[in-house]
């Protein structure tokens, strides 16, 4: 196991390239290492659920059930507030 | 320095509040998701676009302006809230570097002793009042500049170039901004979850 490593991606690498093709293509050669180095080694494939986890989760701390749509909601009496403030 | 007339500045954000405060509102709710919250932040950005009045100079759209005043407000409302518990928790880049670097050896594995580590099932730990608590908190123990990556990709979904350009570094730093990120909250997690 230990040469297989020398040979490809060290687990601190992997990991990077699991977080950068998590949002954007890897060009072809880290592409196959990361999915060569995620076939054999099995803490990084539990890496790559535990990030995409923390990810979703902090989606959900930021967003909530929030309302995603562009619909402008109107609040006068915060307009009055805020005036009132000058 | 040009100061404006109290009576220019008064009308000027009076109309900036007719104008933008239902879109600020809207956006701040959205990242929110409180109505309290939400108006104070949007109150709090015009009380402090006013109070700075003399500086914005049309230097770029008043909207833009006021967004980026009331984004720094929602920035540091979340800080804020994960720092309740834990203002002294806040780690500095260079202490944040020297504990990820702890989790693998010297050629670059994962330490014997972080192999182990299995999550549950996502659903149920997205659901987890205790899973997202401790979130929070570890949150809260990310150096400034991780924690500004990490907002502006997860709370305000920009792109990883956009976000380069905003915290000027490299997409090659941020990628490791952003492995170094998750690794904390990962390792902090799993010290003060299970």
């Amino acid at each position: 196991m230990d040469l297989m490593h020398k040979l490809f991606l060290s687990c601190n690498k992997a990991t990077e390239l699991v977080e950068k093709n998590i949002d954007s293509n890897l060009p072809p050669k880290e592409w196959i290492q990361l999915k060569v180095h995620l076939l054999m080694c099995k803490a990084c494939v539990a890496y790559e659920k535990q990030s995409l986890i923390i990810g979703n989760a902090l989606k959900k701390y930021f967003h909530g059930n929030g309302n995603p749509k562009e619909d402008i909601i109107k609040n006068e009496e915060l307009k009055e507030r805020i005036i009132s403030k000058l | 320095m040009h100061t404006a007339s109290d009576k220019i500045k008064h009308e000027t954000v009076k109309k900036w509040v007719s104008d933008y405060s239902d879109k600020l509102y809207t956006w701040a709710l959205g990242k929110t998701s409180s109505k309290e919250i939400a108006e104070d932040l949007v109150q709090e950005t015009f009380l402090s676009a006013y109070a700075a009045f003399d500086k914005f100079e049309n230097k770029s759209s008043a909207k833009t302006w006021l967004f980026s005043i009331l984004n720094n407000k929602i920035i540091d409302h979340y800080r804020n809230k994960s720092n309740k518990h834990s203002s002294l928790d806040q780690l500095s880049e260079n202490q944040a570097n020297r504990f990820t670097n702890t989790l693998f050896n010297e050629d670059g594995n994962w330490e014997l002793n972080e192999q182990g580590n299995v999550w549950g099932n996502e659903t149920h730990l997205l659901d987890n009042l205790e899973f997202n608590n401790t979130l929070k908190y570890c949150m809260g123990t990310l150096p400034a500049k991780w924690m500004s990556a990490i907002t502006s990709k997860y709370l305000f979904e920009k792109e990883a170039k956009e976000i380069c350009q905003e915290l000027e570094i490299t997409t090659t730093n941020y990628w490791q901004v952003m492995h170094r990120a998750k690794l904390l909250l990962k390792k902090c997690i799993e010290k003060h979850w299970k």
